[in-house]
């Protein structure tokens, strides 16, 4: 297991330039430099992310989530977004606060209107 | 295990691990080990131990979408009725009105009002007051020649008539309601809801979401509520609500009376919540600032609404009782020998005779004090006390907020404390006890100005 740099640490709610990560040999991490980032507090209600890093230097937070499958490389959907943030992921569902939401990147999989953001038209 | 086992647990900084390796491996060889560790941590950004939950993660899944496939769901999975359920408790304009509706039925009614009133009146007066109490008191009085011995068993303080009956007659009915509707709220699956819609407005006072639990008890039993004050994550989230449960969290025993005594004066009522609200926001909001740790922060796993089954409910249940009820007990009966000690050392005198001294200031009748004093053993029995004096005329309107504010901000009973001491260490116990005695008596001289300068007619 090798640790890359942590470039393009995420501005406040702006997308950034697509974040490499370390690698792991399962291959399960997200490849580097798929496409724009953005906080996952800037998701809205149905629209889907995948979870590129936690910014986060707590360990017990960093576990928890873990331990909730919201890790590198999982797929969110925003059910919720106040009073808590209410993630669908996988076949579980997990209740965050805003300030946990903003210490997670995610690649924005929907475009606004909820569309696939491959989806012509 | 094996030795790839034990390098992972090394390299994710378990801490028995390490002390294990320590123990049997050389000290160079050992000092060795954790350079490797330590060298490896300064090349990754994140901890260890979270990288290595990633890749096992990942390896599991792999294996995972190996071995299993979905198959499609019938009807989209859920009922209707589910589904309805599910987004009536999530969604805010819905979910909050039913989370009053919980809290006022679920605990304040059942556990507050049917544990800690019916229940433990019938415990109490029936059982206790009625049989068990006159038996043993009678045969103390038949069997026993020593006064102090007497006193120390039965009597008005004792080791069975105090001690026992508070922890059979008074806890007990109270812990077995509270966990019963705690066990139906968790196995439902309703409890990370509950704590989630209260999250943002436990943000204000330093606390998250979770503290619904242990606040909302604190109106039943503060005792409990202390204790459960476990389940909070941090120590000092953990701090901050031992605080408020002990200041400006008034218990049932407590609320009954003084509803009771200012019922009939809404006015004076107003004011009382005031000034015990406040307090409970100011003391929340001045400890999140001045107290020292991480900020508090939100994270719960929110499972699907399920029917409870009733077997799980009741085996839950009765283990929590049995639990809670051994690590409460001991605490009541070391109350009965303290009380007992007071009174025979003539302690208690110099106490009252003490506390007279800023009942004056707050411009309150010297009897007054032994209400305050009674009411640290038991909190009603200090509400009592004031009943006893409102209806013998000695308080008038004023009067009568002062003492109600007073003795709700004061230090909580003799168990809650035992409590705060046991869970938070001595430190923190007493800090928090001189804290609510100098906020009490400050907020009483305060409104004893205020109400004496403004003449206003309570």
């Amino acid at each position: 297991m090798s640790a890359g740099g942590w470039n393009g640490a995420g501005g406040a709610t702006g997308p950034t330039s697509g974040a490499r990560i370390f690698r792991v040999r399962s291959g399960t991490i997200i490849r580097e430099g798929r496409g724009p980032t953005c906080e996952l507090a800037a998701l809205m209600v149905g629209e889907r992310g995948r979870v590129v890093r936690v910014k986060s230097a707590n360990a017990r937070l960093l576990q928890k989530l873990l331990a909730m499958a919201v890790l590198p490389g999982s797929e969110v959907t925003v059910n919720l977004t106040f009073p808590a943030f209410v993630l669908e992921v996988g076949n579980t569902r997990v209740a965050i606060d805003r300030s946990i939401a903003r210490q997670i990147e995610v690649e924005r999989l929907t475009r606004l209107d909820g569309r696939p953001r491959n989806a012509g038209g | 295990m094996s030795r790839k086992a034990i390098a992972l647990l090394l390299l994710s900084g378990a801490k028995d691990v390490h002390a294990l390796v320590r123990r049997s491996e050389a000290r160079e060889r050992y000092e060795r080990i954790r350079a490797i560790v330590e060298s490896t941590a300064s090349c990754c950004d994140l901890p260890l131990s979270y990288l290595i939950g990633i890749e096992r993660q990942g390896r599991a899944d792999v294996i995972a979408r190996r071995v299993t496939r979905t198959a499609a769901r019938r009807g989209r999975g859920r009922s209707c009725a589910a589904r309805v359920l599910d987004f009536v408790t999530l969604f805010p304009p819905t979910a909050v009105p039913l989370l009053l509706l919980v809290l006022y039925f679920g605990l304040y009614r059942f556990v507050g009002t049917f544990g800690a009133g019916t229940l433990v009146d019938f415990l109490e007066r029936r059982v206790f007051g009625e049989i068990v109490n006159p038996a043993v008191n009678a045969f103390v009085a038949r069997h026993i020649a020593s006064v102090s011995l007497r006193e120390l068993i039965a009597g008005e303080y004792g080791l069975i008539t105090l001690g026992l009956r508070y922890s059979v007659a008074i806890v007990l009915p109270i812990v077995g309601t509270f966990f019963l509707m705690f066990s139906v709220l968790e196995d439902t699956g309703y409890l990370p809801r509950l704590a989630l819609m209260a999250d943002a407005a436990f943000k204000l006072v330093g606390l998250s979401g979770r503290a619904v639990i242990p606040i909302t008890l604190g109106f039943g039993c503060g005792t409990m509520a202390t204790m459960v004050t476990r389940t909070l994550e941090t120590k000092r989230e953990r701090t901050i609500a031992t605080l408020l449960l002990a200041l400006a969290v008034p218990c049932s025993a407590q609320l009954g009376v003084i509803l009771g005594m200012l019922a009939t004066r809404p006015r004076a009522l107003l004011l009382w919540v005031g000034v015990v609200g406040g307090t409970f926001l100011a003391a929340g909001y001045a400890s999140s600032r001045f107290i020292p740790g991480e900020r508090p922060v939100f994270y719960m796993e929110v499972p699907p609404l399920r029917v409870p089954v009733a077997s799980n409910v009741l085996t839950k249940t009765f283990t929590r009782m049995k639990w809670y009820f051994f690590e409460v007990m001991p605490l009541f009966m070391g109350a009965s020998i303290v009380i007992w000690l007071g009174r025979m050392t003539g302690l208690f005198q110099l106490a009252l005779r003490l506390l007279e001294v800023p009942v004056r200031l707050m411009g309150l009748p010297p009897e007054v004090a032994s209400a305050f004093l009674f009411g640290f053993f038991r909190r009603d029995y200090g509400a009592a006390g004031l009943y006893d004096l409102v209806v013998a005329g000695k308080l008038t309107g004023p009067d009568l907020v002062v003492a109600c504010v007073v003795l709700t901000l004061f230090v909580p009973c003799v168990a809650q404390f035992a409590m705060m001491w046991k869970e938070r260490g001595w430190r923190v116990a007493l800090a928090i006890a001189g804290l609510a005695v100098g906020v009490a008596f400050a907020w009483g001289c305060v409104l004893n100005l205020v109400l004496t300068w403004s003449g206003l007619a309570l």
